[in-house]
């Protein structure tokens, strides 16, 4: 067990600092949460608010740059198919050439040199075709792409184009194998080209498209970063109110745990625990925040990067194709021209050209000038074309003859006359081995006609290499004559036999015959170009010649700073000797990137913001959770301080009242013993005031009570009208006093049980009456009232009388008093239930269990101040500081009452008019009770006394609720009751009834005073039928009574002597004094004693002397109790020894009562020895050893012994049989049980002799009461019983 | 009269008798002593319980002085201890202390000292209880007796 203590001990101090823990959680949250809530939630919204626009912007700007990614490569697509058109636009214009060609050729040539043309041109014709066809390749990849349907169209004129062709083909049907071997050749490698541009094209749209995932993708990933970031700051936001929930809910149920303990165990350790907590919180958060920001910068920054570099390469790319393309395109026809040119010398020896004789040089000269010049647009890079011839030394001469100049030197020393370029003015070339003069050349170069073009170093190299290889061949950049550009000169070796493609480089160098030429202006080549493509501004393209990879020679472009990215694309222009470079890069250094600044700032000021509101926050919290703490200390002292103060109060209201009810009794006791005047005036006095102090008291222990919710209503059963009688009784010694007239009344449908908790109703009831009391004075009455709630609404016909008076108050004009119980004006009753909430709008129906009893105190005191009204149910509040001074209290009962009716889930009201009086009315709640579970007390009330029980009562009154309240008075009596008016009605009743059978008689008229007052001249009508009454039947006509607030005692002689009235009645009338005075009227006694079997079994041990042996004191006192109850002697003795002592012979006790179980010797025991202590006496008596004086003048010894026992067995019996007692009796006393015990030893005689004893003692009480009938009757009914038992 | 105007604290009393015997503290043979209280001994029932009081102190004391010996409790003696309070008990109709007291002589008749701990304990516990009670309605009494003397001196019709 103690163990157990001790565990549950160490638990005890286990669990308060657990629940501290679980306490002072709570106390860190927010005393205030709503506002913190309301607080925040504009900043919440921002916050919100702001990540929405963010995101929203964020997706606007991806939105854009898809935008502008797709303008870009609308743009793309704009320009590729712009140069498909243009592309387009060559061909045709070259068919156009072509077709020139034909209508001139086919006047001057054979058709050899028509076919030779026919199929170069249809070369280049079928040269565009495949390109055609692979455009749409691509673009069906591109499909997706809208923007290029536009460009389908001019692309779907491609078959016209296509048709045309054919139709040339078919018309020159001979010319089809031609057509078919050069397609052979020469489409294959035109065709890998076009594919292969296809595929550039294709790869750069992968690259667009591959870009475009990376952006949408990229998207995603930011888009679901944000999510995350909403989500996070969301989920922060959730989880700060849920904690602020939780901590809410966790400080509701801290309240309920003790308060002592938390200011124990108040300690700050969770709280700063949380509070770090918080703290790092924000600091993770932000540091993740700032990370996050910068990751993001790097991200989008890597992005903007790559974007760049991949436009750059995109740009740099195309705009190399271009190039290549372009100059292959007019490499291509260079060659043409070269073959072209070579038809010249095929099968024909000599060639066309050296026919001089014909004048066919000339010709030829103004020919190739004239085609060159209508195909000038073939060629867009090339400035001008021309044709040298090769001539050996040994045919110079021959060769300046017939051409009419000589040969001359390119370079020459003068710098200026190369600025000129005047072939008159150069000087004649060098004797060489062999000259390369030019015979054709186009217009646009028609001043390097005769000029040796192995002179020039440049040319000559040029020249000697592609004789070698027949492939076009480029120089290296240099100079141009005249336009002094910078560019190169292509050269393709003319043949004047078939080579064979495996020829060796002496054959060809055999075979050749001359050398076309075609400058290029690299600058205006790639000006030219680079006009053509879009977002030419952007970037800076410069061409190197990079053959010689350690100086590299700038064809094109001049030198930028550098501006960091650069691209380097190969140009591959046919001649794998030469190699070039394209080298692209921005002209502008790349722009702050903006996006990502702007977006990782912003992310970096949202995450500032939420730290700084998260900051913000957490010292709010801290701060409420500071001022919680505070709050809890101080709510935990208050709280302290007011146990204390109840404990107080409550501790020195009982220290007072003990002592007080010392004090009072004693005051009493000094008041009944002999005192003057002035002493017993003090002794009152003192007597008052410490009743006062009393109840004073009990009404503030009662508030502390209420106040701490620690006063239980009882639920038991009780008779409200048996209440009402109390309070009647109560005050009526005080009402009487102050000549004021109280009254009760309960209307018939108040049940007789009611279960409530009665003491709190009378206590309520008390007080009003008391307070009406208290401010009535001299006049008027105070009149309780009971009804059901429910009377209130019934219709006026059916409803209490006393109800329809207050709401009838007519005011009789003829004595100037109003129909009321003492004629004084009253407050009206109605108004003051007027704002019972529960009793206007009351369903008491829907719980028939329940009823409400509605409780009028009404007086006609002095009223309440109307400013005073409305505090008048504070506590310690009177209507003013006077009326303390004036009429005492403490002005705490209406408090009190106020809370009892409230517990008792009723309503309490009041209406008042200063100088009318009050009447409060209250309501209360009870549970319906069965008349069975009345106890005994109440039952007592309720069935009084049958003596009354069935007569019949008339009551002559003027006021109706005084006739009113008098019959609820006889009625409670069980008599029945006529109301009259006025005597006059009433004796034409009396007359009437006096016919009548003696069941329907009246028993009793009782008049009101006032109205005797008024019709004494009926008074002796009544006097003669009383009178003839008496002469009749005396006792069947009805005693009058006068009921009378207050007479003197000599109006009460005056009126009796009267003659006609047999008793006054003072009210207020008490049913006991209403019975006795019918009874002394009716001359019944008062009261029979009913104490028969006390008698009986008092005359039994009536003056016997008893001993009674018992080691238990309780036992013992209890026996000596009950036996000196019934008249016996008792000799007690603790112990078997000093009981052999008493009972040694000779001894003068008559009977002994044993204790079986005794310490030293049991009962048993005692007995035994006392027998043979007797034995040994009565042998001694019986032989005469012992005179029988020598023992008490008794021959045989034998007291009887009763066993007294606790269990009462039969074994236990059968021993106390043996051991020789006589026999027993269980110990707590049965009355009954006692008496057949005792009778069996005490002889009658000994009965007699008690009897005779009370007749002696009744007889002379008789004769001090003036031999009252009551002690008389008693006198001779003792006188024959004993005569009957002495016979 | 008829003594209509019935105290209060008689009320009180009765309700605080009621309330003692609903909970078994007190049985028949409490009104049977009360019975035997009237003018020649207007304070029997408390001087009886006093005495009661007195003794059961003393035997409470020595049962758990006995109970306390460390090795050797004297079962046979708070046996006969046991008797007495029990008699008195009854005698003055402390029915739940009668009770309380047969458990513990069971007890002791086994010689269960733990059950005999228990036991005493709860007999301590209902003996205070009991006494409480008691005080309680003594004053009560007391008060009544001073107020039936205090209100209304004998009016004369």
């Amino acid at each position: 067990m103690s163990v157990n203590k001790r565990i549950s001990g160490s638990n005890g101090r286990l669990q308060p600092s657990m629940k501290s823990w679980k306490v002072n959680e709570p106390l860190n949250g927010s005393n205030s949460p709503h506002r913190t809530t309301w607080r925040r939630k504009p900043l919440l919204l921002l916050i919100v608010f702001g990540v929405i626009i963010a995101s929203f912007g964020l997706f606007l700007s991806f939105k854009n740059s898809e935008y502008l990614m797709s303008k870009e490569k609308e743009a793309a697509c704009e320009e590729s198919s712009r140069i498909l058109l243009q592309r387009y636009n060559i061909s045709r214009k070259q068919l156009h050439a072509l077709a020139s060609l034909f209508s001139g050729s086919d006047q001057i040539f054979s058709n050899c040199i028509d076919e030779r043309r026919l199929q170069m041109l249809l070369n280049s014709g079928i040269a565009c075709n495949p390109q055609l066809v692979c455009c749409p390749e691509n673009q069906e990849l591109q499909k997706k792409h809208r923007c290029f349907a536009d460009t389908v169209e001019p692309i779907e004129q491609c078959p016209i184009l296509e048709d045309y062709v054919r139709t040339r083909i078919q018309l020159s049907f001979p010319f089809k194998k031609y057509v078919l071997l050069a397609s052979h050749s020469l489409l294959s490698s035109n065709l890998v080209d076009f594919l292969f541009c296809g595929k550039n094209m294709l790869q750069s749209w992968e690259l667009h498209v591959s870009a475009i995932m990376d952006y949408t993708s990229s998207l995603n990933l930011v888009k679901e970063y944000w999510w995350v970031l909403v989500g996070i700051i969301i989920s922060c936001n959730l989880s700060g109110f849920c904690l602020l929930r939780i901590q809410k809910q966790k400080l509701v149920e801290g309240h309920q745990v003790g308060h002592q303990k938390q200011l124990r165990d108040l300690s700050r350790n969770p709280l700063k625990s949380v509070g770090t907590w918080r703290k790092w919180s924000l600091a993770i958060f932000l540091s993740l925040g700032i990370l996050f920001s910068i990751w993001l910068f790097c991200d989008l920054y890597t992005d903007f990067k790559q974007t760049r570099e991949e436009m750059l390469t995109n740009m740099c790319d195309e705009r190399a194709r271009m190039l290549q393309d372009q100059f292959n395109v007019s490499m291509n026809h260079v060659h043409a021209l070269a073959v072209l040119v070579s038809t010249f010398h095929h099968g024909k020896h000599p060639s066309a050209i050296d026919q001089h004789n014909l004048g066919v040089p000339v010709l030829l000269q103004k020919i190739f000038g004239e085609y060159t010049e209508t195909t000038a647009f073939e060629r867009p890079l090339t400035s001008g074309v021309a044709y040298a011839k090769k001539v050996l030394h040994s045919d110079r001469a021959e060769f300046e003859k017939q051409h009419g100049w000589t040969i001359k030197k390119m370079e020459t020393e003068n710098e200026a006359l190369v600025q000129d370029c005047i072939p008159e003015k150069l000087d004649p070339a060098p004797i060489q081995d062999e000259y390369a003069p030019v015979i054709f050349a186009q217009e646009t170069v028609s001043h390097i006609v005769s000029i040796d073009m192995m002179s020039g170093k440049e040319d000559r190299e040029n020249i000697l290499r592609a004789r070698a290889t027949g492939k076009g061949v480029l120089t290296s950049p240099f100079k141009l004559l005249k336009s002094n550009h910078l560019g190169v000169v292509l050269t393709f070796a003319v043949y004047n036999s078939n080579v064979p493609a495996d020829a060796t480089p002496k054959q060809r160098i055999e075979a050749t015959v001359g050398y076309l030429g075609a400058s290029y202006d690299v600058r205006s080549l790639v000006d030219k170009l680079l006009h053509q493509l879009a977002s030419k501004q952007i970037i800076v393209v410069n061409v190197y010649d990079t053959t010689n990879a350690s100086a590299p020679i700038t064809m094109y472009g001049t030198d930028v700073a550098d501006t960091g990215l650069l691209r380097i694309n190969s140009l591959d222009f046919g001649d794998p000797l030469r190699k070039h470079e394209m080298h692209c890069r921005f002209k502008q250094r790349p722009p702050l990137p903006w996006k990502a600044i702007n977006y990782s700032v912003g992310i970096f000021l949202i995450v500032l913001l939420i730290g700084y509101i998260y900051y913000v926050a957490i010292k709010r919290i801290e701060k409420v959770e500071d001022d919680t703490q505070k709050m809890a200390e101080l709510k935990v002292r208050a709280e302290a301080a007011d146990v204390a103060k109840s404990q107080f109060l409550a501790t020195v209201s009982h220290e007072i009242r003990t002592p007080m009810n010392g004090v009072l009794g004693m005051l009493q006791m000094l008041m009944d013993t002999e005192l003057d005047e002035n002493q017993m005036d003090y002794a009152q006095t003192a007597h008052k005031s410490g009743k006062d102090l009393i109840s004073v008291i009990n009404e503030v222990l009662d508030q502390a009570k209420i106040e701490a919710r620690k006063l239980e209503l009882e639920a038991v059963a009780f008779d409200p009208h048996a209440i009402l009688e109390e309070v009647l009784s109560l005050f009526s010694g005080k009402a009487k006093e102050k000549g004021i007239e109280l009254a009760v009344y309960a209307s018939n449908e108040v049940p007789k049980v009611v279960i409530g908790d009665p003491k709190r109703f009378w206590q309520i009831i008390t007080n009003l009456v008391g307070n009406s009391l208290k401010f009535t004075h001299d006049k008027g009455h105070v009149f309780v009232s009971i009804h059901l709630a429910n009377e209130v609404k019934n219709p006026l016909h059916s409803m209490d009388a006393v109800l329809r008076e207050g709401l009838e108050l007519d005011h009789d004009l003829s004595d100037n008093t109003y129909n009321t119980l003492s004629g004084f004006a009253v407050g009206n009753r109605w108004k003051s239930w007027a704002n019972f909430k529960k009793l206007n709008s009351m369903d008491l129906m829907e719980e028939p269990e329940l009823i409400q009893l509605l409780v009028t105190v009404e007086d006609t005191g002095i009223g309440i101040p109307i400013d005073a009204q409305s505090r008048i149910f504070t506590p310690f509040m009177q209507a003013d500081s006077s009326t303390s001074r004036t009429y005492g209290g403490t002005g705490i009962g209406l408090s009190i009452s106020k809370c009892l009716v409230e517990l008792m889930r009723g309503e309490i009201g009041f209406v008042s008019e200063p100088g009318t009086g009050s009447t409060f009315t209250f309501t209360a709640t009870f549970r319906k009770g069965e008349t069975t579970s009345l106890d005994a007390k109440w039952q007592n009330f309720s069935t009084f006394d049958s003596q009354l029980q069935g007569l019949r009562a008339l009551v002559v009154d003027r006021r109706k609720i005084r006739a009113e309240v008098t019959r609820y008075y006889l009625q409670r009596l069980g008599m029945s009751v006529d109301v009259m008016s006025s005597l006059k009605s009433a004796c034409s009743c009396l007359t009437g009834s006096s016919n009548m059978r003696v069941s329907k008689q009246f028993a009793m008229i009782l008049i009101d005073k006032d109205a005797w007052d008024k019709e004494s001249s009926t008074l002796y009508s009544i006097k003669k039928q009383k009178k003839n009454g008496i002469n009749g039947d005396r006792i069947n006509f009805p005693k009058v009574f006068l009921l009378a607030t207050h007479l003197s005692p000599n109006e009460c002689d005056e009126l009796k002597k009267n003659g006609v009235i047999d008793d006054i009645l003072m009210k207020p009338f008490w049913l006991s004094v209403l019975v006795c005075s019918y009874r002394e009227s009716l001359g019944i006694e008062k009261r029979q004693i009913n104490r028969k079997k006390v008698s009986k079994l008092g005359n039994l041990l009536l003056q016997k002397r008893i001993l009674v042996v018992d080691d238990n004191a309780v036992n013992r006192k209890v026996a000596e109790g009950v036996l000196q109850k019934y008249g016996a002697t008792v000799t007690c003795v603790e112990g078997g020894r000093a009981a052999l002592q008493m009972l040694k012979p000779p001894h003068n006790f008559d009977a002994c009562f044993m204790d079986l179980q005794m310490p030293e010797m049991d009962g048993f025991e005692v007995t035994r020895q006392i027998r043979i202590l007797e034995n040994d006496v009565n042998e001694k008596i019986a032989c005469g050893e012992a005179s029988a004086e020598m023992f008490g003048d008794i021959f045989y010894w034998h007291i009887p012994i009763l066993a007294m026992t606790a269990d009462v067995t039969q074994a236990s019996n059968e021993e106390c049989k043996k051991c020789g007692m006589d026999g027993y009796v269980s110990k707590p006393f049965e009355e009954e049980q006692l008496y057949t015990a005792m009778a069996r030893f005490f002889k009658p005689s000994s009965y007699v002799e008690a009897e005779c004893l009370r007749f002696s003692t009744m007889a002379s009480l008789a004769m001090e009461a003036d031999l009252e009938c009551n002690y008389l009757t008693r006198i001779s009914c003792l006188g024959e019983a004993m005569l009957l038992r002495l016979v | 009269m008829l003594g209509l105007g019935a105290d209060l604290l008689w009320a009180d009393m009765n309700r605080l008798l009621a309330f003692l015997f609903h909970q078994g503290v007190l049985d028949e043979q409490f009104l049977q002593l009360q019975q035997l209280q009237d003018e020649t001994s207007p304070n029997f029932v408390s001087e009886v319980v006093n005495i009661y009081f007195h003794e059961s102190e003393k035997l409470l004391r020595n049962l758990r002085g006995l109970l306390m010996e460390k090795e050797f409790s004297d079962y046979k003696k708070m046996g006969i201890h046991l008797n007495q309070l029990m008699g008195s008990s009854s005698s003055i109709g402390a029915k739940r202390v009668t009770n309380v007291c047969l458990a513990f002589r069971a007890a002791t008749d086994h010689s269960n000292r733990s059950g005999c701990l228990r036991a005493l304990e709860m007999l301590e516990h209902e003996y205070c209880y009991l006494k409480n009670k008691l005080h309680e309605l003594f004053q009560i009494e007391q008060q009544r007796a001073l107020a039936a003397g205090v209100r209304y001196p004998v009016q004369n019709n």
